[in-house]
């Protein structure tokens, strides 16, 4: 531990909002130029410290304890001494970069604020050092003049100009709340090279906000673990990853271990190579027609699957990879008979399925789908039996009222759910249930291939690995084949026998996942690959 | 940003044209035969046979409708059948009463309703707000004829500082003119002052709830400022809507209001109109009147483009 | 729970609709019989909310005045909502197509003409009547119904159990009755207040300038407007239907707010 005083330094801070406790006990400290790294779920607490630091608590909050920076308790601070302080000594990111900037004002005027307000410069003084705070962020005045607007630009390209907006007045210390849960792998790498690069040579102290275990390994000198407001562990890097103490943070650990990409996987189940082809697609293209522009003329159309052709076999799992925009979305509604084909062909069990340039009632009872969100896949006024229940409307005759519910019983409980559940309303439920509802509603009219697009994007990691097991459960037992569709390498890597990669609607790789993993042939794959970052526990 | 322009103008004349089929239809169609229907029951035949032919009736309708609109697009409305003078005449007159009382209600009702908007915004589920709130509540409920009738009460009747009606022409100047307008320009403007009062209210804690507020205020702006600043040019978006389409019934309760105060407007107009059963009257204040809520919603999405940075791009 | 405004909004409009329900059986006196000796008589015991011009009692009058006030608005929401809801649901399910953009454009048209031009138009070809304020009023309600619903119905389908239904083989049909409707009936059933509201409001406009509900029957706008001339004479005659279309509105929008509190959360914890 340093000798100096901290620079920021938290005692005993305690939070509640309208008498709901948020935080509690919760002491740190974070030297001048270090970074501490704040680990913890949703719902722990992470976030709420970042705001009670920057003293922007929402009403009805109360805080107790004392924060201080630099020495000075910001709680007895005045209002007004605390807008000097913001954006001049401490600057903040947000997590969701699409949001965090003004829509109707330019870049340039949204940097330029925060150094007006703060320095006494001249307009022509300002506008210079926008410019240098831009171009440090890199975003080069060349490409992006100081009158653009935020939706001209990409998520990547928006978190950069919240970060000059942060640094712009030289802040001693920059809390970074999430900064990179909303981008893509290869934005995010280049994010935190940029916070990394900013901490060494701004000589700036970094509160680092993440749920990432392996993103606060690669950038942390100190972490803290909290769970339910609550501090569980702190301590250097690698006393805490080295040799985790309390048991939430080595479950923590599991379940991130058990979704890292491991340069070294196990060889591959080479049985299901022998198995029947039970998916073909070939040459497949969808197209979105451009937007309306007259009454009966549109701009042109976007190509958002190009030439796509892959096989499954029964009881497979094949990974899709891409990041956002690269057309994954499109495939699984094509596949799903969603969305009309402008050409190419979709064979289940060498039957073509896809003849009306729109797959068939009967393939889709072969075929199921789990989305994304837990919270938004079900109607929210109808029972669980009767959302699980839906999908048997696809079969030619639909199974009187005792078998429907034989069956969603069967399902409820292949899924670790029990029958009575089926008379729940889903808000009952959380989010990893929800999960397995969805699941439980995919299974029950026997498909042969569930396609789970970003099934487990949005749930927490611990809950995640139980979802990940029981996919493998289910798999195992009913000889499912699943399409595993997701932005996230190291998920992918875990359950699937083979991954296809995907770029601008193409498939530009496809092999053994291990294959894969270990000798990427394509560029992108490469960059992708180079991209995710590793869990790195150094030596205590 | 021209693409968008010439859209929204493309749109515009649209739906002029369709409108003015419309109303064509409704007047010159409909009831058959409009100059029997003018003339009432009671007419000798002659007379009708005389308003026919000086009507066109003996021609077809598209060719009246087309006669009738390349009249309206040159400035010629017809002839009042009623009172023998050009339409157009009359209508300019009252225009100077109608125009001017709903411009003064719509100032009344913006320089109103953005300060209250704004105050009880920045100081939600405090006193001032509810005060606000319940005051809007109020006058939403208040139906403004009977608003100006209880104005004239107290302030014609019983204090005397207005007259009940009438107009004061502007010979006598701008002031005598715009007292006369004060009393139905307030009647006007309360209850939609308190509509718009609400929506700026509504958007702006809309707004403050966004993310880029919190950014706003970490890079150290006050509450206030954060407010000014970011949030006020972001909820103009709905409170745009809100006075588009305001405007619509700034018009038709003009055409009420115009009633109370004995004020010589379209309005007055209309009325006697209809119950001379002079259609061509109806026919062409009807459209003039469809003519300027269109170019409000017009100008009200020229506002949009000049708010939101977004809508000028090419490919909106 | 924060619906404050509910309960007080819920008691005006149930005493208006009481009002207008007991009419039917009794009222204080009949309001078509005329007692010109007991004109312009003042709020007392007998009559007690005064007498009008013609000797008839206040009190009766406001009470079958309700009557045609409730039936013009609510008829004219039903309007709105019958035609405008399908339109709304039809132009989301074909979002985008040349059948949206023609019932998008429909609505813009519609609001080129303010509620009191249609009824003017009405008017004047076809003389005035009740029937025609609920056309005219009706007729303004059908895009501020369509627009809502369209609106509620394109974010929906873009909901993941929408998805889910759609994979499930269910058809546009079927999705728009099972799963649009009932997620969006909260925002109709707010919206419905609010236009019923301002349905009364345009109902007393237009009979206050003669184009509405005819006599003998009354209207609390015609009541206005014959006050209008007897205004220092007898100022009761303007006060008392202009409370009464207050309450009646001022009743609604409360209830309008109170729903929106009181259904809201709960589908925000639903979400």
């Amino acid at each position: 531990m340093n000798a100096e005083s901290p620079l920021l330094r938290l005692d005993n801070v305690a939070l509640s909002i309208h008498q709901t406790p948020i935080l509690q006990d919760i002491s740190l400290q974070l030297q001048a130029g270090q970074t501490l790294g704040l680990i913890g779920e949703s719902g722990s607490g992470k976030s709420m410290t970042a705001l009670s630091i920057m003293q922007l608590l929402p009403r009805g909050a109360r805080q107790t304890g004392t924060i201080a920076f630099q020495g000075q308790a910001l709680e007895q601070m005045k209002e007004a001494d605390l807008c000097e302080l913001r954006g001049s000594d401490i600057g903040m990111i947000f997590q969701e970069p699409m949001t965090a900037l003004n829509p109707v004002k330019s870049i340039g005027e949204q940097v330029s604020e925060s150094i007006r307000l703060h320095r006494r410069l001249s307009r022509d003084e300002a506008q210079a050092l926008t410019l240098r705070t831009l171009e440090r962020v890199g975003l080069s005045n060349a490409q992006f003049p100081l009158n653009r607007y935020p939706h001209e630009l990409s998520g990547g390209q928006r978190q950069r100009v919240v970060i000059a907006i942060a640094i712009a007045c030289q802040p001693r210390l920059l809390i970074a709340d999430e900064p990179t849960t909303a981008l893509d792998v290869t934005t995010q790498a280049g994010i935190l090279d940029l916070l990394k690069s900013l901490q060494q040579e701004e000589g700036l102290a970094l509160l680092l906000i993440s749920h990432d275990l392996a993103v606060v390994s690669n950038m942390a000198d100190d972490v803290v673990v909290m769970r339910q407001g609550r501090i569980v562990e702190q301590g250097d890097l690698g006393t805490v990853f080295g040799r985790p103490e309390h048991a939430y943070t080595r479950m923590l650990f599991e379940a991130s271990a058990l979704t890292q990409v491991a340069r070294t996987p196990t060889a591959p189940p080479t049985s299901a190579h022998t198995e029947p082809t039970l998916l073909q697609v070939d040459d497949l293209v969808c197209e979105y027609p451009g937007r309306r522009t007259g009454l009966f003329s549109h701009a042109p159309a976007f190509r958002a699957v190009n030439r796509v052709s892959f096989e499954i076999r029964r009881g497979e799992s094949v990974g899709l990879v891409g990041e956002s925009g690269c057309g994954k979305s499109t495939l699984t509604r094509a596949l799903l008979g969603l969305m009309p084909l402008q050409a190419g062909r979709i064979r289940l069990d060498s039957e073509e399925v896809s003849a009306a340039r729109v797959v068939s009632r009967k393939a889709r009872r072969q075929m199921q789908v789990v989305f994304q969100d837990p919270y938004g896949s079900f109607n929210p006024r109808h029972r669980v039996a009767r959302l699980i229940s839906e999908p048997l409307h696809v079969l030619e005759a639909a199974p009187g009222r005792r078998e429907t519910l034989q069956r969603v019983s069967r399902v409820l409980e292949s899924v670790g759910l029990t029958a009575d559940d089926g008379d729940k309303f889903i808000h009952e439920f959380s989010g990893g249930q929800r999960q397995r509802i969805a699941i439980a509603r995919s299974l029950i009219v026997e498909p042969s291939l569930i396609i789970l697009d970003e099934a487990v994007s949005a749930l927490d990691v611990s809950v995640r690995a139980q979802v990940l097991q029981l996919l493998d459960t289910l798999a195992r037992e009913q000889g499912l084949a699943y399409l595993f569709i997701s932005h996230d390498l190291s998920v992918v890597q875990r359950v699937s026998d083979r991954v296809l990669v995907m770029q601008r609607g193409k498939i530009v790789e496809q092999g053994d996942t291990a294959v894969v993993f270990r000798k990427p042939q394509h560029a992108y794959t490469r960059e992708l690959l180079a991209a995710t970052p590793q869990l790195r526990i150094p030596p205590a | 940003m021209l693409h968008y322009l010439l859209r929204r103008l493309g749109s515009l004349l649209a739906t002029l044209l369709v409108a003015s089929l419309i109303v064509f239809l409704v007047i010159e169609v409909v009831p058959g035969d409009p100059a029997s229907y003018m003339l009432g029951m009671n007419a000798q035949p002659d007379t009708v046979a005389a308003l026919r032919s000086e009507l066109g009736l003996d021609k077809s309708g598209p060719a009246r409708y087309l006669e009738w609109i390349t009249g309206l697009v040159q400035g010629d409305f017809g002839q009042s059948y009623t009172y023998r003078t050009p339409v157009a005449d009359m209508v300019a007159d009252r225009l100077w009463i109608s125009l001017p009382l709903a411009l003064y209600a719509l100032f009344l009702s913006t320089a109103l309703a953005f300060p209250a908007g704004i105050w009880a915004a920045s100081h939600r589920g405090g006193p001032a707000d509810t005060t606000v709130m319940v005051l809007t509540q109020l006058g939403i409920a208040v139906p403004n004829f009977w608003f100006a009738l209880l104005l004239v009460m107290l302030f014609a009747v019983n204090l005397g500082w207005f007259s009940a009606g009438g107009f004061a022409g502007w010979e006598g100047g701008l002031l005598a003119g715009l007292k006369s307008l004060t009393l139905p320009a307030i009647s006007l403007a309360l209850p939609q002052a308190a509509i718009l009062t609400r929506v700026m209210r509504s958007s702006l804690l809309d707004v403050l709830g966004e993310d880029f507020m919190r950014t706003a205020r970490a890079k150290g702006l006050s509450e206030r400022q954060a407010l000014l600043r970011h949030a006020l040019r972001n909820a103009m978006i709905p409170v745009l809507t809100i006075m588009g389409l305001q405007f619509s019934f700034l018009i038709a309760g003009a055409i009420i209001i115009e009633n109370v105060f004995f004020l010589p407007g379209l309005g007055r107009l209309i009325f006697q109109s209809i119950a001379q059963r002079d259609l061509i009257v109806v026919e062409s204040v009807v459209m003039l009147l469809v003519f300027a809520v269109v170019m409000v919603t017009f100008l009200i999405d020229l506002a949009y483009a000049w708010v939101d940075p977004r809508l000028r791009q090419k490919r909106r | 729970m924060k619906a404050r405004s509910l309960l007080p909004g819920a008691l005006l409009v149930l005493l208006v609709v009481a009002a207008a329900l007991l009419s039917y059986l009794w009222t204080p006196f009949d309001v078509t019989t005329l007692n010109i000796r007991n004109k312009f008589a003042s709020p007392d015991a007998t009559h007690w909310l005064g007498t009008d011009h013609l000797g008839r009692d206040i009190l009766s009058m406001l009470m079958v005045g309700a009557r045609t006030s409730i039936a013009v608005a609510l008829v004219a929401v039903g309007i709105g909502m019958g035609i405008g809801v399908p339109l709304g649901l039809l132009a989301a399910a074909r979002a985008h197509s040349w059948l949206d953009e023609l019932i998008m454009r429909g609505n813009d048209l519609v609001f080129a003409f303010p509620a009191l031009l249609i009824a003017i138009l009405i008017t004047a070809v076809f003389g005035p009547g009740a029937i025609n304020a609920i056309i005219a009023i009706g007729i303004f309600n059908i895009p501020v119904f369509a627009r809502l619903t369209r609106g509620a119905a394109m974010s929906l389908w873009s909901r993941e159990f929408v998805l889910a239904a759609r994979v499930a083989g269910k058809g546009p049909l079927r999705i728009s009755l099972e799963h649009l409707l009932p997620n969006i009936t909260n925002l109709l059933v707010v919206q419905g207040t609010i236009q019923f509201s301002l349905g009364i409001l345009a109902e007393a406009g237009l009979s206050y300038v003669g184009l509405g509900a005819q006599p003998p029957i009354p209207s609390w706008g015609r009541m206005l407007a014959e006050s209008q001339t007897l205004i220092s004479l007898a100022p009761h005659l303007a006060l008392f239907p202009g409370l009464a279309i207050v309450i009646t509105v001022l009743g609604l929008n409360l209830l309008g707010d109170g729903l929106r509190d009181w259904l809201d959360p709960r589908l925000r914890r639903e979400r």
